[in-house]
């Protein structure tokens, strides 16, 4: 495959680009990425500003309220090539259906929009979602539907979890759940779903895990072989 | 919550950047910021606080400007020199915590050391390609970055070798730096003597716990660094 990089991408993006694991190849689909940024606050800020850095050029920003122009100049800011698009919040699964249409990745702040994941499995689109407390950051990726993160991470139905309690913990919770969205675009591992917990205190331990599946998964009751998503080689 | 202590950052560049947003977000009144190197374009896919207009001006000038315009409550000083052995003692004086967001093993000794003799708490990081480390070293040390790595390896050819790092990956240890710079003003630290371990490729964190080396040569039991003298930041076979 040819990575078709100009000149100019070659030279800024040098140093991800002589990286084993991104390559030209891997570098080309970053910048034909298309990422929806689900929410707002902090969070959403500063992984929308690590995504722009490393070369991703669209993103779609769907918000309840008018934080979109805020966005987008962020992510301007770090890349004049970048440009976002306005997508008001949708009101049920066929408008999430419609929001998400061609996204390489979903990247979103909060696990409480069964909704928006459902929505995600039906048009095979990964999602990278992020929470954070007082303490602690949760990213959770699922690079192919369910199982539910309502039930596989004991985390009520319902809670909303967009604003953030500190805002240095936003920062590193924005920028790993960028890391994340690279990875999935870059297409270096295949399909799984994976949940990282850090608690940012003393002697508390990290956690990572690949999720089970869960027989009771609202999607597909546990079936695995249904609706696996494919990890795009770009957003078209 | 307005912090008024100053907190000094070594180093403009990636880990700088993710260091100095969650500073400057999390309420932080004074940063002082010292490095003495240019932006460049193969810079911005990490170091996310320089914009192509700043390309070939001062980093920490490029950062100060950046960071004027989001938080323009932080007073920052931008000190465009190097962090050596000459110039450490005066740069940190009046600092309350040295966060070392620098790329290279002679700094990262060097800012261990200097924190060490002058009892600072320091938050180390480091990357390359797509992982990284940090661990904070409490006043004094018992244990510090040197416990750990001893000394200089044969040849210093940079922490963030010429590949690399995927842009976020800096942008995760050194906003991790800057909470916990934070989290030492308040007395509430999580990485004090435990060195965190990420892999972006694998999505996975692991912490080890680190003991004091009683043959540390700066915080061991009979320590021979007392002085940061300036030969003995070069790594073996470097002219400088």
């Amino acid at each position: 495959m040819s990575s078709g990089l100009d000149l100019q991408a070659a030279r800024r993006y040098s140093r991800q680009i002589a990286l084993p694991e991104v390559g030209s190849e891997g570098q080309a689909r970053i910048l034909a990425a298309r990422i929806a940024l689900v929410g707002h606050g902090l969070a959403i800020e500063t992984a929308a500003r690590y995504l722009a850095g490393a070369g991703v050029c669209r993103f779609r920003s769907i918000v309840r309220e008018s934080h979109v122009a805020h966005l987008a100049s962020i992510a301007a800011e770090v890349n004049l090539a970048a440009r976002t698009e306005i997508c008001p919040w949708p009101f049920d699964g066929t408008a999430w259906g419609a929001a998400l249409e061609g996204q390489t990745v979903v990247l979103r702040v909060g696990f409480d929009d069964d909704a928006m994941v459902r929505a995600a499995v039906r048009a095979a689109v990964p999602v990278v979602a992020v929470r954070t407390e007082a303490t602690s950051i949760d990213v959770l990726s699922l690079r192919r539907h369910g199982p539910c993160p309502h039930l596989s991470l004991d985390v009520p139905a319902g809670l909303s979890n967009a604003t953030e309690s500190d805002p240095g913990i936003a920062v590193v919770a924005g920028a790993l759940a960028a890391c994340e969205a690279l990875d999935i675009v870059v297409g270096r591992n295949g399909p799984r779903a994976r949940h990282l917990r850090l608690v940012l205190a003393p002697d508390q331990e990290p956690l990572a895990q690949d999720i089970p599946w869960a027989p009771e998964c609202f999607v597909c009751g546990g079936n695995a072989n249904e609706a696996v998503i494919p990890v795009q080689a770009s957003g078209g | 919550m307005i912090l008024e202590e100053p907190v000094l950052l070594v180093g403009a560049g990636g880990l700088g950047c993710g260091a100095a947003l969650a500073l400057a977000a999390a309420g932080l009144r004074h940063l002082v910021v010292v490095d003495d190197d240019v932006v460049e374009e193969s810079n911005l896919h990490r170091q996310v606080l320089h914009k192509d207009a700043a390309i070939g001006t001062t980093k920490v000038r490029s950062l100060a400007a950046t960071l004027a315009q989001l938080y323009p409550s932080v007073e920052l000083t931008p000190i465009r020199t190097r962090f050596d052995a000459t110039s450490a003692a005066r740069l940190m004086q009046g600092c309350a915590v040295l966060v070392d967001a620098s790329d290279n093993f002679r700094t990262k000794f060097l800012c261990n050391d200097a924190a060490v003799l002058a009892r600072t708490p320091l938050v180390h990081a480091a990357v390359a390609g797509l992982r990284g480390q940090i661990l904070t070293v409490a006043a004094g040390g018992l244990p510090c970055y040197r416990c750990l790595f001893e000394d200089l390896p044969a040849a210093d050819a940079g922490v963030g070798p010429p590949a690399g790092p995927l842009g976020p990956v800096p942008g995760v240890l050194g906003a991790l730096q800057g909470h916990e710079a934070l989290a030492l003003l308040r007395g509430t630290p999580a990485f004090v003597g435990r060195l965190l371990q990420y892999d972006a490729g694998s999505l996975t964190m692991r912490s080890v716990r680190l003991r004091p080396n009683p043959h540390c040569a700066v915080c061991g039991t009979r320590p021979t660094i007392s002085r940061l003298d300036p030969s003995s930041y070069v790594a073996p076979g470097c002219s400088s």
